[in-house]
């Protein structure tokens, strides 16, 4: 400030700053505001029960492991009708026995996506609190991440059922060319499916779960 | 006026957040007489208030799933519910494709299978509520700034 004849007078410079923080706060309320308000309000559109987001992620996990398991039963079949255990209890024990991995994947699946939608809000939020402070914050989407990880959890399991049915029904030792590829390691390995889990094969796809479904976020 | 940051776990509401008043307190303002001094006090409490009545929700929101115990247990109740679902439609969708196939359970066979069946519902269910706790738990502790503990190696 300039002083002179004892009273304190403001500088043109200081009048100045004014009126771009006037400018600016201005600019941010019109421009910027609104759209972080729509932002926070995405983010809590999407945490709820019946959201579209939420919806969408367990339709996904329901769906990728119907595909996966398809594979997986068709694969069981043309095993049990290539060694001659069409009809047989054993057969119908794996398909019962399929059917229940698959439960156990899709509801486990669920669960994770559940887990990555709360990821997503509490990221969220912590983004919105970090505007509202004047931080620079970025948003994780958790749906998008959990999305590829039901695929790929989806196969893993699949392919895991379908080597236990197949032990299950002593039918390994006389599998001739049943043309799946069914292997037991290096990547890509097991029955070909929408998103192959690289480096799982039957044997550790439990243990693959247990680390994604813990860290999956 | 509920105040702002009235916590959603119980303890008292704080005062409500009265701002001064002030004879011109528009930042906007460019009325003649107010000085750069009055503009940037003015704005300094604009901001405050914008800050109060716009992003301070979203904190107590955080604040409130960070330190209510009911979220851990809705979390573990609706894993259990989503392992449930999902055994109802898949043994509708296993009977179906023994069908199918052409296939008919016999009274032994139905009974291992529900056996068996009963075995892996129980530890999914299990499986998933603990699964549902330890991550809303950690969830809970990394917004407090707590890490979650890393066991072992």
């Amino acid at each position: 400030m300039s002083k002179g004849g004892g009273q304190v007078q403001e500088t043109a410079q200081q009048r100045a700053f004014a009126d771009v923080a006037r400018a600016r706060l201005q600019d941010f309320q019109v421009r910027w505001q609104p759209v972080l308000q729509n932002f926070a309000k995405g983010v809590l559109n999407a945490n709820e029960a019946g959201s579209f987001q939420r919806k969408r992620a367990a339709g996904m996990v329901t769906t990728d492991n119907d595909v996966a398991y398809a594979k997986a039963n068709e694969g069981l079949t043309d095993v049990a009708a290539q060694t001659g255990t069409l009809g047989s209890s054993r057969q119908k024990l794996a398909v019962t026995g399929m059917g229940a991995d698959q439960a156990v994947s899709t509801g486990l699946g669920k669960v994770a996506a559940a887990q990555a939608g709360d990821n997503a809000y509490v990221s969220g939020l912590g983004a919105v609190t970090a505007l509202g402070r004047g931080e620079k914050a970025t948003a994780v989407s958790g749906m998008a991440q959990e999305a590829a990880l039901s695929g790929q959890q989806a196969q893993a399991d699949a392919d895991a059922s379908l080597q236990n049915a197949i032990g299950n029904t002593s039918l390994a030792s006389r599998i001739i060319g049943t043309g799946f590829g069914l292997s037991t390691g290096g990547p890509g390995g097991g029955v070909p499916g929408t998103n192959d889990l690289p480096g799982v094969n039957g044997t550790n796809a439990m243990d693959q779960w247990l680390k994604l479904g813990k860290g999956g976020d | 006026m509920n105040s702002p940051f009235a916590p959603g776990f119980g303890a008292p509401p704080l005062p409500s957040y009265q701002p001064p008043p002030a004879a011109n307190t528009d930042p906007m303002s460019l009325g003649s007489g107010m000085s750069a001094s009055d503009t940037f006090a003015n704005l300094t409490r604009s901001q405050w208030a914008n800050y109060i009545t716009q992003w301070v929700p979203y904190e107590n929101k955080l604040i409130d799933y960070a330190t209510d115990p009911t979220v851990v247990s809705k979390a573990m109740q609706d894993a259990s519910q989503n392992v449930t679902g999902a055994f109802d439609r898949q043994g509708a969708a296993t009977e179906e494709r023994l069908r199918g196939l052409g296939l008919t359970l016999s009274a032994d066979e139905q009974h291992a299978s529900n056996r068996s069946l009963g075995i892996a519902k129980s530890l999914a269910d299990v499986n998933a509520q603990n699964t549902a706790r330890d991550q809303t738990l950690a969830r809970q502790q990394s917004i407090l700034g707590n890490p979650t503990p890393v066991i072992g190696g």
